[in-house]
């Protein structure tokens, strides 16, 4: 009886781990199939129909991983998200002063995601202001705006407030450009904004949105954002 | 004849503008516990107690609804604030006034609230939205002189992103009065304000938020209330 028991227990283990696995198989399948997805159909348009036939999967599937197209794409946009953190991070590391560290930073993030009109419009997809303030892009964002705080460079202010000033920055700027709504050197405008509503004096302010820039950092070689790039 | 033909035209009319402000109401409503873009068309019908049928006849989906509900709320919100505020002569005053009372109206109502946070940023921006008054003062300020010169919209999402990310943190917890003026404050910075001017600006006076309308979709609002 106990020998029947121990069995039982291991089949239901068994099973549970397997539809776990399956389930975040699924999940990683619709994910890495939205790139094609957005390639193919514009990006406000698209239908669980046309997610089921990318990907392969029934209507039924798709709604056991995600509850909406949006909850996909900003699942999507998320990790691709993680992806470009990584190369924009590091450049940040290099440099000490926070308020040009978070003007360069910033500036990387818009020519990356503008540089790649797909990319731009997928990553106007995440929930916003802040649908995950556990994203480590926020994290990473609000950590600079706390150590600008303590450089003095920055105004004090509650840290979410100026994670939002630089998260709407992005926003508004990926948009405008990628609606080629914007002049010349809107660049230097939006990032000159940013610093001075950061609290960075305006002479400044001036200055490092005037720098020239340089070499925007390798894009990431495999992953989603990889993928995009493909498609585009 | 004629006169009888006006009265049903008018009753009809009446009716129908009824039956669409419940249909928005419902959403409305359930935008406080579902993602507006996972609220379906049973939850609607269910939630205002009418037939699909009824539904069909006035939205053709969900997601034609949801920015109907977003424009006529903006309407009667905007309606509201600017009664109070359109008389302020000076520009800078009167948009400190508007942002000011359009947070207090969207995290004391919150079910405007969480449906507000929820908006695509896009539809936050080009035609007419609950922030469009704010964002002609924006633009009225750098054509003044008052604020720097910049484009447009950037000067507007500066502000716009400000005020939607308080509402946020202020609907998710509850904060001090002050917690507005934190919020302003940097946006105003960055449209060109030295501080002493913002500061001045964010101690101008308050008037109190009126009581919601009775009508429209506000008065349906107003009923949960109380």
């Amino acid at each position: 009886m106990r020998h029947i028991e121990l069995t039982m227990a291991k089949i239901i283990n068994h099973l549970f781990r397997d539809d776990k696995t399956q389930h975040q198989q699924m999940r990683a399948r619709l994910v890495s199939s939205s790139p094609e997805l957005i390639s193919t159909t514009s990006i406000n348009e698209i239908k669980v129909e046309d997610i089921a036939t990318q990907a392969e999967v029934s209507k039924a599937a798709f709604y056991k991983c995600f509850r909406s197209v949006e909850d996909l794409l900003n699942t999507s946009a998320k990790q691709a998200g993680d992806e470009l953190l990584i190369p924009i991070h590091s450049v940040g590391l290099t440099i000490s002063d926070i308020a040009l560290r978070t003007a360069t930073k910033t500036r990387i993030a818009i020519r990356m995601m503008t540089g790649i009109p797909l990319l731009g419009r997928l990553m106007l997809k995440v929930e916003w202001p802040f649908g995950d303030t556990r994203h480590k892009g926020y994290q990473d964002v609000q950590k600079d705006i706390a150590a600008g705080i303590a450089q003095g460079c920055f105004t004090d202010m509650p840290l979410e407030i100026g994670a939002n000033l630089v998260v709407s920055t992005l926003r508004v700027a990926v948009q405008d450009i990628l609606n080629s709504t914007h002049t010349e050197d809107y660049e230097a405008q939006v990032i000159y904004t940013l610093l001075l509503s950061l609290g960075v004096d305006a002479k400044k302010a001036n200055e490092i949105s005037q720098i020239p820039f340089e070499k925007l950092p390798d894009l990431p070689k495999s992953g989603l954002v990889a993928k995009i790039l493909k498609k585009s | 004849m004629l006169k009888i033909q006006d009265h049903r035209v008018r009753v009809a009319a009446s009716r129908r503008e009824e039956m669409q402000n419940t249909l928005m109401f419902s959403a409305l409503a359930l935008a406080s516990d579902k993602s507006i873009h996972e609220i379906d068309v049973d939850d609607i019908i269910q939630h205002a107690e009418v037939s699909r049928g009824s539904f069909y006849k006035y939205f053709p989906s969900v997601q034609a609804l949801i920015p109907a509900l977003a424009n006529q709320l903006a309407h009667e919100l905007t309606a509201e604030i600017d009664e109070i505020t359109h008389q302020i002569p000076s520009t800078a005053t009167r948009l400190v006034i508007n942002a000011k009372l359009t947070m207090r109206r969207l995290v004391k109502a919150k079910v405007l609230g969480n449906f507000f946070i929820q908006l695509p940023w896009a539809s936050q921006n080009p035609e007419f939205n609950v922030f469009t008054n704010i964002s002609s003062d924006v633009v009225l300020g750098i054509k003044e002189g008052l604020f720097a010169k910049m484009p447009a919209s950037i000067g507007c999402n500066l502000l716009v992103g400000s005020l939607v990310g308080g509402i946020h943190t202020m609907l998710a917890k509850p904060s001090a009065a002050s917690y507005e003026n934190k919020v302003l404050r940097p946006a105003l910075i960055g449209l060109g304000l030295d501080p002493k001017t913002a500061d001045e600006l964010l101690d101008v006076s308050m008037p109190s938020l009126p009581a919601l309308p009775t009508t429209g979709v506000l008065g349906k609002v107003a009923t949960l209330d109380t």
